[in-house]
């Protein structure tokens, strides 16, 4: 069992999909993600080992060495979109288990900012950490996140923004958030963000990068 | 007051282009990327190529309307508060130009579809390259200019874009007051974003005394500049 779960991870690790997907050079032919997932399902292997001890210690050791510099964006990106695969496999389970991950995150860009690319990859680390993430797209008002806050309870919210004009929302947004759900742990990033405004503005963490966000959610 | 715009269509400076390749590829100490990533990498780009609409456009300030001043530039009716380190790299200009490039959004488009079917990697490429492409198409136009004003006798400044070197963002509404409503297809936000999101607006200088400085990175912390400390 413990063998599986580890190829599984090595699998995510090196963004090996299916037995399809032609790399790794040294891989190719093998299993991938999608058909180590359905074995290990076949196996009747528990979904919440699956998840964690192949898949999101898949996407640890990919934060590691993102962290490090050791890989970059794309190896990531290949990375979250093996997790996806196997997710993908899973969500029926996980949708008839909600409890089964660390809890809920919301992700957002601010009102006013169009750009997601920095919020889709923190999306994809948080993810990859086994939270579930409702990714509430881009240019969120203050209205639309409270009622999301309300509706699913999150452990935290992410916000993030692209501009020095739409990084000031973060301050009305994170406002209004503590107002519905004090408990609500808001956490921002973006390009102009810096640690010294997260704390002018109430945040409960500034994180310049999705690892330390990651590292940060799972130590609540 | 009626002032004279001059639209382009479809130019990509070559040599522009070539930071398209080092946004990318400076990430790989080795510069090799994996051959999947590469494969990835040129679909993309030669994808992109077929899809971008770049268009640019530009209107003159005349001289008696321009005054570079310590940290501001009075350009018309607008007082720019660009901080100095851009005030200073305008000094003896007689004229400014106010511009607009886009590439459209098609592939901004693109990337959201690429990622919505969890083909991350080439939304991630997209992104990136579709952002490349627009400052390739920045450079061609600066390019253009700077060869228009050498005819004229002049010389022109690096070009300065609001968010950069010093200049709020935000400036980004008095630049636009210059602009016809929807020029070259851009708008502007509440937020000063400018939509498509690969546009770029700006200003650059003119005149037979301007001496064209390199941009001051080494006193700039805009560390998420493309040009920061290069």
């Amino acid at each position: 069992m413990a063998a599986l779960l580890q190829q599984i991870a090595v699998c995510v690790q090196k963004g090996k999909l299916s037995r399809q997907t032609p790399f790794p050079a040294d891989m190719q032919g093998l299993p991938g993600v999608q058909e180590l997932v359905q074995q290990a399902l076949d196996e009747n292997l528990p979904v919440p080992q699956i998840i964690a001890d192949g898949l999101i210690a898949g996407m640890d050791a990919v934060g590691v060495l993102f962290k490090a510099n050791a890989i970059f964006i794309p190896e990531v990106m290949i990375a979250a979109k093996a997790m996806h695969g196997g997710l993908t496999l899973l969500k029926p389970y996980l949708e008839a288990n909600p409890a089964s991950s660390r809890g809920t995150v919301i992700i957002a860009s601010v009102q006013g900012d169009l750009h997601d690319i920095g919020k889709n990859i923190l999306g994809m680390f948080i993810r990859g950490s086994g939270w579930q993430v409702i990714d509430l797209g881009v240019n969120v008002s203050a209205g639309k996140l409270c009622t999301a806050v309300t509706e699913n309870n999150p452990k935290a919210v992410c916000l993030s923004a692209l501009l020095t004009t739409t990084m000031m929302q973060m301050v009305p947004m994170i406002e209004q958030v503590k107002a519905v759900n004090p408990n609500v742990k808001m956490l921002i990033g973006g390009a102009p963000v810096s640690y010294s405004f997260a704390q002018q503005a109430g945040a409960d963490f500034y994180s310049p990068d999705p690892q330390e966000a990651v590292v940060y959610l799972n130590s609540l | 007051m009626r002032r004279t715009y001059t639209i382009h269509e479809g130019c990509i400076d070559a040599a522009g282009l070539q930071l398209a390749d080092s946004v990318i590829r400076t990430e790989y100490s080795d510069s090799s990327l994996s051959a999947f990533i590469n494969s990835d990498y040129t679909q993309v780009k030669s994808h992109i190529e077929t899809i971008i609409k770049p268009r640019y456009g530009y209107v003159r300030v005349p001289a008696e309307q321009v005054q570079i001043l310590d940290g501001k530039v009075v350009c018309g009716t607008q007082l720019f508060l660009t901080e100095k380190i851009i005030s200073s790299a305008l000094a003896n200009t007689e004229e400014l130009i106010l511009f607009l490039v886009t590439i459209g959004s098609e592939a901004e488009a693109l990337a959201h579809n690429y990622m919505a079917e969890a083909d991350y990697l080439r939304g991630y490429l997209t992104d990136i390259l579709a952002s490349a492409y627009t400052e390739a198409a920045a450079q061609w136009l600066e390019e253009h200019l700077v060869s228009e004003e050498k005819n004229r006798g002049n010389t022109c400044t690096l070009r300065f874009s609001p968010g950069y070197c010093g200049w709020n963002v935000a400036e980004q509404e008095k630049l636009f007051s210059f602009f016809p409503k929807g020029f070259c297809g851009v708008r502007l936000a509440e937020s000063a974003l400018m939509i498509p999101l690969k546009s770029i607006s700006g200003i650059l200088g003119t005149g037979p005394a301007v001496i064209r400085k390199d941009y001051a990175c080494n006193v700039c912390e805009s560390v998420h500049c493309l040009r920061y400390k290069q």
